[in-house]
């Protein structure tokens, strides 16, 4: 069974056994034959990876901290030896059947992987390029995300690599197109073993990635600098927030809304911070240029796609924003606003940042009411926390003017209370 | 087959920390032993702790020279009077004999080369006596480099103190 529709089976099995339909039995039964998660048992294994982690830690501060009183070689062969024992640890557990303490082992041997790199580096001076040992560390760790098909593996793997590719592009000013691997990686773990962390971690790493590449597309090896930055972020920040209330939407017509609800409002969030941020970076007046033909490729193939999904579904509704947003690169086309002095083009931004504050308002306004339907709590936290996200950027980036502001921010007040009210009134008739 | 790929990665990570380590210890070993000028600033690793960044005079590209960033280049060396070795010039065509430092180009504008020779690990209050010992003299690191012109830190000290005065 593809994890779409395992995704849904469960939500459908919890909502039988809470209406009294089954009996826990019966959901049992259904849960072990179709391998569906009835409440995780990876919370020990999180406290055990977090303890790992700080073992980690305390030995990198340690190394940090060049422990002069240890003899060199001794350091060195005792950092070997335990990077030896943890894994090794971690396969005599993983024979006999005990993944959970495995993962946990393979952790710590990975970090005490990447603790006997920065040793060697220390002891022997060596200043070579930096981020060649984080990518080996980074490398090092993937192998055993791919094998096991673990989340907590895979998220060490793909920080590590993260951290690996934002040297070289924000240090050495390189985009390193070898982290899609590690993008690739990830998504094939999510579909083995999901977990909300690692998805959301997954959408930031991509969000970046993509930048990274574009951004050295355009700009060339001369190095990362804001100025450059300000002008190639423009017109890509608005594909990128709607793909990520795309994935929002995904959420609530695949049917796996709940499970999926902590990532979609994190990434929500997200989307309003970069907007905010990238609003306060850009002047009134500023150079841009259009977004690159492969950014509106990805952009319409999950449009395409989840325009079909919305078909096959009869959700109307949905349609007529897949229309809009089908719609937003000839809007949002900064051409369209823009005028030239002395060969320069020169756009106007507020105008621009108007309508796309009022599309992410029509998009808090629908996330809210599909939760007054579906009764979904996070579908409203996700609505609300985009029109706090906006409230926040026109408060910080004022529309213009005081009164402009103002009007926003009832309209606000006036919505959320209509919400409150209808809520009540489903609540009593019920 | 799934416990033989574990084995197999977890021999990979092994071996590539030894093969870092023997790779490190060679020009120390094998390298020609030589002295060279040099300039210390004391920044922080992210990782790695404290060190002091070294920097030569071959570490800086001429204004009037421009290399792509990342390109190979050569530090050709050649003995002073005194002893330490100063820099004769900086080529991009590998020399075919003499001493030379295999270098790479690092940024865009005011450019650096870098040889792999640039920090130094030491405790923080070390590293700051060595940093205000070095505004009053000069310093010079002992350096082991190989024929290919792959070179390694073998120790750092006074300029006084190098020429036994």
């Amino acid at each position: 069974m593809n994890f779409l529709n395992r995704n849904f089976l469960q939500s459908e099995v919890r909502k039988w056994l809470n209406e009294g339909i089954i009996t826990q039995g019966l959901a049992d039964t259904l849960a072990q034959r179709y391998n569906l998660d009835q409440g995780r048992e990876g919370s020990n294994l999180i406290i055990k990876t977090i303890g790992y982690l700080f073992i980690a830690l305390a030995l990198i501060v340690l190394i940090g901290s060049n422990w002069e009183e240890i003899p060199r070689s001794f350091r060195m062969i005792l950092l070997l030896a335990l990077t030896f024992l943890a894994h090794t640890g971690g396969y005599l557990h993983y024979k006999n059947g005990n993944e959970n303490a495995a993962t946990g082992l393979f952790f710590l041997g990975n970090m005490l992987f990447g603790a006997s790199i920065i040793l060697i580096a220390q002891i022997y001076h060596l200043g070579e390029h930096m981020p060649d040992g984080v990518l080996a560390w980074a490398a090092g760790s993937l192998a055993f995300a791919l094998i096991l098909k673990q989340r907590f593996l895979m998220m060490q793997a793909l920080v590590l690599g993260f951290i690996w590719a934002g040297i070289e592009f924000y240090s050495y000013g390189v985009s390193m197109p070898f982290f899609g691997l590690f993008l690739l990686s990830s998504a094939y773990v999510l579909t083995k073993d999901y977990s909300p962390a690692l998805m959301f971690l997954t959408l930031v790493a991509f969000f970046n990635f993509t930048f990274q590449i574009y951004y050295t597309a355009l700009v060339g090896d001369s190095g990362f600098n804001w100025y450059s930055a300000e002008i190639s972020v423009y017109p890509t920040y608005f594909v990128y927030i709607f793909t990520f209330l795309l994935i929002a939407f995904y959420g609530i017509f695949a049917n796996f809304y709940n499970r999926y609800s902590p990532v979609v409002l994190s990434s929500t969030l997200l989307a309003g911070i970069i907007y905010l941020l990238i609003n306060s970076v850009i002047e009134y007046y500023s150079i841009a240029i259009a977004p690159p033909t492969f950014v509106m490729v990805i952009f319409y193939a999950i449009l395409a796609f989840l325009a079909i999904v919305a078909f096959m579904q009869r959700h109307f509704g949905f349609l007529a924003f897949c229309a809009l947003y089908f719609a937003l690169p000839w809007i949002f086309n900064p051409d369209l606003f823009s005028y030239e002095i002395q060969g320069d083009r020169v756009y106007f931004i507020e105008f621009i940042n108007l309508i796309s504050s009022v599309t992410v308002f029509l998009t808090a306004i629908y996330l809210i009411y599909q939760s007054s339907k579906t009764d979904s709590s996070a579908q409203l936290y996700a609505g609300i926390c985009t029109m706090f996200a906006i409230a926040l950027i026109r408060y910080v980036n004022l529309l213009g003017d005081y009164i402009g502001a103002s009007i926003l921010f009832l309209i606000f007040a006036v919505v959320m209370l209509v919400v409150a009210k209808f809520r009540s009134k489903k609540r009593s008739a019920q | 087959m799934k416990r033989v790929l574990i084995l197999l990665a977890i021999a990979a990570q092994i071996t590539f920390l030894i093969g870092m380590y023997v790779n490190s210890l060679v020009p120390l070993y094998y390298g020609q032993e030589i002295k060279v000028k040099t300039e210390p600033i004391d920044p922080r690793s992210l990782f790695r702790g404290n060190y002091v960044e070294l920097s030569y005079e071959f570490s800086l590209v001429e204004n009037s020279r421009h290399f792509k960033n990342g390109a190979r280049v050569y530090a050709v060396l050649k003995k002073g009077e005194d002893g330490i070795y100063a820099l004769d010039k900086i080529t991009e065509q590998k020399p075919s004999s003499g001493l030379f430092l295999r270098g790479r180009v690092a940024g865009t504008y005011g450019q650096r080369i870098k040889y792999g020779i640039e920090a130094y690990f030491m405790p923080k209050d070390k590293a700051l006596e060595l940093e205000s010992q070095a505004r009053a003299g000069k310093v010079v690191t002992t350096l082991g480099v190989l024929k290919n012109g792959r070179a390694g830190i073998k120790d750092i000290d006074l300029l006084d103190e190098a020429n036994g005065q």
